[in-house]
């Protein structure tokens, strides 16, 4: 029941819908513009890279190990927080980017350690309180966080590299797009596929079928003698990494980020990510992100009218996608209807 | 003087507290008959808080009146023909009927916002029914995970809180009632607003205990929320019943709103950030169980005002409430009142 065998069709879905709506977003800009903007395009790109990283983690949380975690924007925002705030302090980059995925991870695990063994949902509880909580102490422990006003003017990698390599420079202007802007896509698509590898990896190991074997029938795994606990509190721990490093390169590319950058909303943004794309198909996270962010830019490049897709009403849109989601197809875009749908 | 300001800011706990206690009833029921963790609960209690804002302040005038001896006479009339055409049994039609009557009385007798408090409450139990007929009766059917649940109550809980937001945009706004001056009783002050919250809490408790312990529907909801199974196995008509449940929530949740709309301001995050320390009481109170409800919101309200003893720790009444959490997840996860160890 339990499927390892992934359909080779995968990738070329993965990889029309991502051309489909590259080329969508793309034909629209031009006709509101009038030309081709390579720059918006490309910040679209690494917006779509950057949440299917986001989600890459929550991924492994709960389509590897099942677990509900609905504060996963808090590794998000130590990740961003820690690395900035150690540049900042002097701190080489490599290390303050490690202390922020440790943060993250140790973080997580204190959520995990009173709730995985409880009732599923309370994680879910648990978490979303976490992360508002997080959110709080950022805003009030102004002298190590800045408070309200958010951090900026901190060192980001290879800064000097992008605009002082003549050849890289030389590329960028050919396309029109800021040297430093383009090495971010390139820096956070790379990740992206290396994480993504890894994890599919870790999931065909006999790590990943142990915790695949625990989503589905716990009591099986326990009777085999796996400490259920262990492996849960793991798969908590590697989305956790995963989501720091999204909010370090996030930190990096916007160069400004406060506390009002890392609202409940972004966590809700990676579910619909994982239940567009299918939960438990890693690869998924670049549709579901691909499409999240093609209906945001569409609706605000269509200008629909009355309605201010910019505001409330984007969020309108993604509940209703979400609700709509879940009772037409839950099983999302990659998924088998058995995945989701199964009676516990 | 210390002994006064405690006093006090228990005071203001109570009021935090019976309007906590409000909210976690229904969320508490429903969480334990539907196994449904209702992320939306709290924007259920936005949407009432608004509907009132909307029919006593911005639709002044003859409009809430006319609309709630209209509503009075559609329910009753729907009452009647549902009865002849052997939809509901008499015992329903009765109470159809009694909640037409309340409906008119208070249409005609009633001041703004007392009318306007009662038909939100109307509204918003159709709008909890509706949903389930909509959302969650087809779920339970297909045997949903928890897990499904849970995300489409978030995707209920972002389009009702941003519809909210679209129509009534984000400033805060109050029902615009006159300032009175606060009251002083045994040295401690009470504003208007706090009396009027800590009385209609106690009368909903007690009106609450009465429905739940002494009618059989209340019974029935009980039952449900022991054992699903078993209810359905003594004959009760459980999808019925979850109807009541809906309905009883979202009644409460609007006085709930009404109550903080009252003591603090109208803000589309209104709901939502009481629904962790909702949360937190219902799973102190223990899951399922309406006295608990009461008995962890008025728990969880005081030591939330009482935190204002310390400034430092006055940013952080919410993590109070998360800690209080934590700690019963630790020692007690099935709480106070809660029977089955979880």
């Amino acid at each position: 029941m339990t499927p390892t065998r992934r359909p080779r069709g995968e990738w070329t879905v993965v990889f029309l819908v991502l051309l489909g709506v590259f080329v969508a977003i793309g034909l629209l800009s031009v006709r509101g513009t009038g030309s081709v903007q390579p720059s918006y395009l490309v910040g679209v790109l690494i917006t779509i890279f950057l949440y299917a990283l986001f989600s890459l983690g929550l991924s492994v949380q709960f389509g590897e190990a099942g677990l509900i975690n609905f504060g996963h924007v808090a590794s998000m925002s130590v990740g961003a927080y820690a690395t900035a705030l150690l540049a900042l302090e002097g701190y080489a980059l490599p290390l303050a980017l490690g202390v922020g995925i440790v943060g993250a991870v140790l973080f997580g695990l204190l959520l995990g350690l009173p709730t995985v063994r409880l009732r599923e949902d309370y994680l879910a509880i648990v978490t979303i309180g976490a992360a508002e909580i997080l959110r709080t102490v950022y805003l009030n422990e102004e002298d190590v966080t800045n408070g309200p006003a958010g951090v900026t003017g901190f060192p980001r990698p290879f800064l000097a590299a992008a605009s002082g390599f003549g050849p890289w420079v030389a590329v960028a202007d050919r396309v029109a797009v800021a040297p430093y802007k383009l090495l971010v896509l390139v820096l956070v698509a790379a990740t992206f596929f290396a994480a993504l590898a890894v994890v599919e990896a870790l999931s065909r190991s006999p790590w990943g079928r142990v915790l695949r074997a625990i989503r589905e029938e716990e009591d099986v795994a326990t009777s085999l003698g796996k400490n259920v606990f262990a492996y849960k509190l793991q798969a908590l721990g590697l989305g956790a990494a995963i989501g720091a490093l999204s909010g370090a390169f996030l930190a990096w590319y916007v160069a400004y980020f406060s506390p009002d950058t890392f609202p409940p909303l972004v966590t809700f943004y990676a579910w619909i990510v994982l239940v567009l794309g299918g939960a438990g198909h890693h690869r998924g996270v670049l549709i579901g992100s691909a499409l999240l962010w093609g209906i945001f830019e569409a609706a605000r490049l269509l200008e629909v009218p009355y309605v201010d897709l910019t505001g409330p009403g984007q969020v309108l849109a993604v509940g209703a996608l979400l609700v709509l989601f879940m009772m037409l197809r839950p099983h999302g875009i990659l998924g088998r209807k058995e995945e989701m749908v199964h009676a516990k | 003087m210390a002994l006064a300001e405690v006093a006090q800011l228990a005071v203001n706990g109570l009021v935090v507290g019976g309007i906590l206690a409000l909210a976690g009833v229904g969320l508490s029921l429903v969480y334990g008959i539907l196994n449904l963790s209702n992320f939306a609960h709290g924007d259920f209690m936005t949407l009432g808080a608004y509907l009132v804002f909307f029919l006593s302040v911005e639709a002044t005038g003859a409009l809430p009146a006319e609309v709630a001896a209209g509503l009075a006479a559609a329910i009753g009339f729907s009452a009647l023909a549902l009865v002849m055409f052997r939809k509901v049994s008499r015992r329903e039609a009765l109470g159809l009927s009694g909640v037409s009557a309340v409906l008119l009385v208070v249409g005609v007798f009633g001041g703004p916002i007392v009318r306007a408090t009662v038909l939100a409450a109307v509204l918003v139990a159709i709008f909890a029914m509706a949903l389930d007929l909509a959302l969650w009766r087809p779920l339970r059917r297909r045997r949903a995970t928890l897990v499904s649940l849970v995300i489409v109550s978030i995707g209920v809980a972002l389009v009702v809180r941003h519809a909210v937001q679209l129509v009534w945009g984000s400033d805060f706004r109050n029902y615009d009632l006159p300032l009175r001056p606060a009251e002083r009783f045994l040295g401690l002050s009470f504003t208007y607003a706090q009396i009027v919250a800590l009385l209609t809490a106690i009368a909903a408790a007690i009106l609450l205990e009465i429905l739940l312990r002494r009618t059989r529907t209340g019974k029935a909801m009980r039952a449900l929320a022991d054992d699903v199974e078993l209810a359905r196995v003594c004959g009760i008509d459980t999808d019925r019943v979850i109807l009541y449940v809906w309905a009883l929530a979202g009644v409460l949740v609007t006085l709930a709103g009404v109550l903080l709309g009252l003591v603090t301001n109208l803000h589309p995050n209104l709901g939502w950030s009481l629904l962790l320390p909702t949360f937190a009481a219902v799973i102190l109170g223990g899951i399922g169980s309406a006295r608990g409800a009461v008995l962890g919101g008025l728990t969880i309200g005081l030591a939330m005002e009482l935190s204002a003893l310390s400034e430092r720790l006055l940013s952080y009444k919410q993590a109070i409430a998360f800690g209080i959490l934590i700690l019963v997840l630790l020692v007690r996860p099935q709480g106070i009142l809660g029977g089955k160890g979880r």
